[in-house]
């Protein structure tokens, strides 16, 4: 109990420090928001100023910023008149979690899937094919195996639309693209988990039981094998919601991530900064539910302090 | 059976000696040997040294300059005089792609020498000195890693403004992490041993110590970071670039070329295909000469 | 008569991307009903390889055996499919292993992990499995049984888990028993306890053992018959007094020495064979303990030695056995090891 509350108080204090740091880098940039566009009277600037609270002292603004924050209000974006980038976020959430959510399920049947079956059968050629799809899964950034499917297997082949969303036809291009380097990253821990494993002093006990391989695979070696995977899924949910943001970018999914990468160029900071801190809170909460899962995972590490590993 | 007379005489000593030394390789030469045996890491490194000489030398050959445009020649279809063809403003993709790689392997191998010296002397210090010091090191350490690189990279570039130095900058600033953890850890270990006493009870100082004993005994873990890190840093770059935040025009790297490409995909998606086929040619050949590099410097690793 | 094991010329070798290693070669031996036979040597000396080769425990690739028979109750089990294979095991006959802290999965119970073996050879019921179970606990000297079940195996030290592996081994009845160092990982009174377990057992159940060790010591006092194998090769094998009183092999008489003794009282000080044990990779052509043997001769490094009958039960392979070799006596053979113990001594100080 102990050491999940202080997980937690952590997890605060890692927010805070997200919070505080997009607010300095905000407010380091030279120039208010509003400066780069067609030079506007002095009097409207101040007009805006004033309105979105620029003219008040730094540390007044830090306050109410964090204070705004800690009731999950966001306020209102600088480009999308009249909308607050909570109506933002909550409009983009939907879209952005049920590609999320999907591009998991996906990654972590697919990549358990594939590692094991690369290990038992290692160095043979069906283990060949695995890593090399795994390489490229590994290697091709996600950009550019995003453009490439939409290119040939939406404008070429006309297999799934290029673009858009709405259908669930639309979504499948934009979760391969998503997932195919979690799946790799899965598979190629599992595999390696895997054959660790198979050489372990207690997989030569089972055989010498005689149990069945099935038996030593699912019984004695999976569970084990899955705790590399499970030190993983922090960078990994970290990599689904980061990759959101160009995939969605380039499929054309109006979700969180198309915000985030339209308001960047749009100096839009109130929407940098709700995003941001948005995905940091998510984070924290996913690495607390992955190192939890971890204890479930093995017997022997106990929720008393930090685990070596 | 064969017997000769002096069968039966004793086996003289130097002889002796030479059958119990029958063998003997040093760790340098096994990690070569069994790098080179590693197919794929070849493979990634005669791949690598080709793309190096494509981007670095073949500037030179070529009529064209990346940036000069020619409207005439627009939209070009790949032929003899541009092989990759052109772009929507003339201008040549295979000097462009020339160009874009050289940027990308300066991002990836540059920024790798700023985060190896920050990650040297923050985990060597952290490791090395330990204590109360160590351990704020580690919260600092902690609280960076919990949030996506990605995530710092953009929000540095949103402040810093796009640019070749900004990149070099904001990867230095933040890609150090994973290697001033392995440093640490390799300090910590190696800190207990006792050649590292025998060195302290002689006068080394600190500096001595951590450059002369403990960084040339964690050379192996620093080189496997090293070469996962390059294709991070090119990724990185790559993807600032194709969101609009890294090299400006008229400079180009292969995130910007791919990022141009995509507009004009329906039609001429050959401006797409030969930049992206480098990027992944390279990250397909960095990544296999890490893999490669870990196995063979990593006795633990292998079977 | 038939033995219960009968190994012939067995030969197994692992596969490296270095060359090929030689653990074992040419390497035969049998076993009887109710006997316990003893093999020693230093490690890597091709024992473990042996007995993993009897159960169908090398791992292939990259092991493989290469020649040689070996007969189980008559039946050739290096012919016999790996499913019959895994019927045999953990029934007929069972192994434990070395280190018992790292023999027992740990994310599953001692209770899974016992059970299980009951299920998959002899069909029990969960209430049957149950009660068998605890009542082998209870032979090894775990008393608390039911308790004992459901704990994982980081609750319990190291000389318990190394009662369970036996109890496991054992849950099935088999005719013989593999124990691959038992007790090398532990301490020194639990090694004794073990020991004392596996002679208990073996009295009560009739079962046949082979007891590997790198202790003379231990065979003493456990096995009828011994054989002492080094790099790859039985070097010496018989009777336990014939190995004790009048060994033939200058290695066997370089382990023999390195056992502690109490009743020595001139020299507490245990002394080790000088030199490292062979290469495999790189067999030597002629006897692979020439190069620390002390009485090393120029044959020895250019012919593999034959065994010899010494008498009925006892055998070496040593060239100091042929007829034309100079004949030591034991006072030169004790100055000769000296000797070389005194340099060797002196380099690694």
């Amino acid at each position: 109990m102990r050491y999940i509350f202080g997980r937690i108080v952590s997890a605060i204090f890692v927010v805070w420090f997200v919070i505080t740091l997009t607010f300095m880098l905000m407010h380091a940039i030279p120039g208010g928001p509003f400066s780069s566009e067609k030079v506007l009277p002095p009097a409207i600037i101040d007009n805006i100023n004033e309105r979105y609270h620029l003219n008040d002292p730094l540390l007044k603004q830090y306050l109410d910023y964090l204070k705004n924050m800690a009731y999950f209000d966001f306020g209102p974006s600088y480009r999308y008149q009249g909308r607050t980038v909570n109506d933002l976020l909550q409009e983009g959430f939907p879209k952005t979690a049920l590609l999320g959510l999907s591009a998991t399920i996906l990654a972590l049947f697919g990549g358990v899937a594939m590692g094991v079956t690369a290990a038992l059968k290692q160095n043979k050629m069906l283990d060949y094919v695995i890593i090399f799809l795994v390489t490229i899964g590994i290697s091709v950034p996600s950009f550019v195996l995003a453009t490439f499917l939409q290119y040939y297997i939406g404008y070429e082949l006309h297999w799934f639309p290029p673009l858009g969303w709405g259908e669930v036809k639309n979504i499948i291009l934009p979760v391969i693209a998503l997932s195919a380097y979690p799946v790799a990253q899965i598979a190629r821990l599992t595999r390696a988990g895997m054959l660790d494993v198979l050489t372990q002093d207690y997989i030569r006990t089972a055989k010498a039981k005689g149990l069945a391989k099935s038996t030593i695979i699912i019984r004695h070696a999976l569970k084990n094998a899955l705790t590399p995977v499970v030190t993983f899924l922090g960078p990994f949910f970290a990599y689904i919601l980061t990759g959101n943001f160009v995939i969605e970018y380039v499929f054309n999914i109006p979700g969180i991530g198309q915000f985030f990468v339209t308001s960047i160029s749009n100096r839009d900071y109130p929407v940098i900064m709700g995003t941001t801190v948005l995905f940091a809170a998510l984070l924290v909460t996913f690495n607390l539910l992955a190192d939890i899962i971890y204890t479930l995972l093995d017997p022997r590490i106990k929720l008393t302090g930090r685990e070596g590993a | 059976m064969n017997i000769r007379a002096d069968s039966f005489s004793p086996l003289p000593k130097d002889l002796k000696k030479a059958i119990s030394e029958r063998s003997a390789t040093t760790f340098g030469q096994d990690a070569w040997q069994h790098f080179r045996k590693n197919y794929l890491a070849m493979g990634g490194l005669a791949v690598l040294v080709l793309i190096m000489v494509f981007s670095i030398i073949g500037p030179f050959f070529s009529q064209f300059d990346y940036a000069s445009n020619d409207l005439m020649k627009t939209n070009l279809f790949p032929d003899w005089i541009h092989p990759f063809g052109t772009d929507e403003l003339g201008r040549d993709i295979l000097s462009r792609t020339m160009y874009g790689t050289r940027i990308s392997l300066l991002i990836g191998f540059g920024s790798v020498v700023i985060n190896l010296t920050i990650g040297i002397i923050y985990g060597g210090i952290s490791g090395y000195l330990g204590g109360r010091l160590d351990n704020l090191m580690q919260r600092i350490i902690d609280i960076i890693f919990s949030i996506p690189d990605l995530l710092y990279v953009i929000l540095l570039m949103v402040t810093f403004g796009a640019g070749i130095q900004n990149i070099f900058i904001v990867l230095g600033l933040i890609n150090w992490v994973p290697m001033a953890r392995i440093v640490r850890g390799q300090v910590l270990t190696l800190r207990e041993q006792e050649f590292i006493l025998a060195a302290r009870i002689l006068g080394a100082g600190t500096g001595k110590i951590l450059f002369r004993h403990l960084l040339p005994n964690s050379i192996g873990p620093i080189i496997i970071v090293s070469a996962l890190q390059i294709p991070t840093a090119i990724f990185m770059e790559a993807f600032l670039s194709f969101i609009g935040l890294g090299i400006q025009a008229p400079l180009v790297s292969l995130g910007s070329l791919v990022a141009n490409g995509r507009m004009n995909i329906p039609s001429y998606s050959y401006a797409l295909f030969f930049p992206a086929l480098t990027i992944a040619l390279l990250m397909l050949s960095l990544n296999f000469i890490g893999d490669g590099l870990r196995d063979a410097l990593d006795p633990k690793l292998r079977r | 008569m038939q033995h219960l094991l009968e190994v012939d010329n067995l030969s197994t070798s692992f596969f490296t991307y270095a060359g090929e290693i030689r653990a074992v070669s040419g390497v035969s031996f049998y076993v009887d009903e109710g006997e316990a036979l003893g093999i020693v040597g230093e490690s890597g000396c091709g024992k473990s390889v042996t007995v993993k080769s009897i159960m169908g425990l090398i791992p292939e690739p990259p092991g493989k055996i290469i020649k040689g028979q070996i007969n189980f109750r008559g039946q050739n089990l290096l012919a016999l499919p790996e499913k019959k294979m895994a019927a045999l095991r953990g029934k007929a006959m069972s192994m434990i292993f070395q280190d018992p802290m790292t023999s027992l999965n740990p994310v599953l119970t001692i209770g899974q992990q016992m059970i299980e073996v009951l299920y998959r050879h002899e069909g029990f019921g969960k209430r049957e499995a149950f009660a068998r179970t605890a009542e082998f606990l209870d032979m090894v000297g775990i008393s608390d049984a039911r308790h004992c079940l459901k704990q994982y195996p980081h609750e319990f030290s190291g000389g318990m888990r190394q009662r369970v592996m036996i109890a496991t081994a054992l849950l099935c009845q088999p005719q013989l028993l593999i124990a691959d160092e038992p007790t090398t990982a532990l301490d020194v009174t639990i090694q004794a306890q073990i020991l004392e377990l596996l002679r208990d057992l073996k009295k009560k159940v009739n079962l046949s053992i082979i007891l590997i060790t790198h202790d003379l010591g231990v065979v003493a006092g456990f096995c009828s018959r011994v054989i002492v194998m080094y790099g790859g090769r039985i070097v010496e094998s018989g009777l336990v007094q014939d190995i004790f009183k009048s060994a033939q092999h200058p290695y066997t008489w370089g382990l023999l020495r390195s056992i502690p003794r109490l009743d020595n009282t001139q020299r507490t000080r245990l002394i080790p064979i000088p030199g490292t044990p062979p290469d495999l990779l790189h067999p030597a052509p002629g006897c692979e303990f020439a190069a620390r043997c002390p009485f090393a001769m120029n044959i020895c490094n250019e012919q593999v030695p034959v065994m010899r009958q010494i008498n009925s039960g006892h055998q070496a392979a040593c060239w100091l056995l042929h007829p034309q070799a100079p004949k030591l006596n034991i006072a030169e053979r004790r100055s000769r090891y000296e000797g070389t113990s005194h340099s060797g001594g002196r380099k690694s100080c």
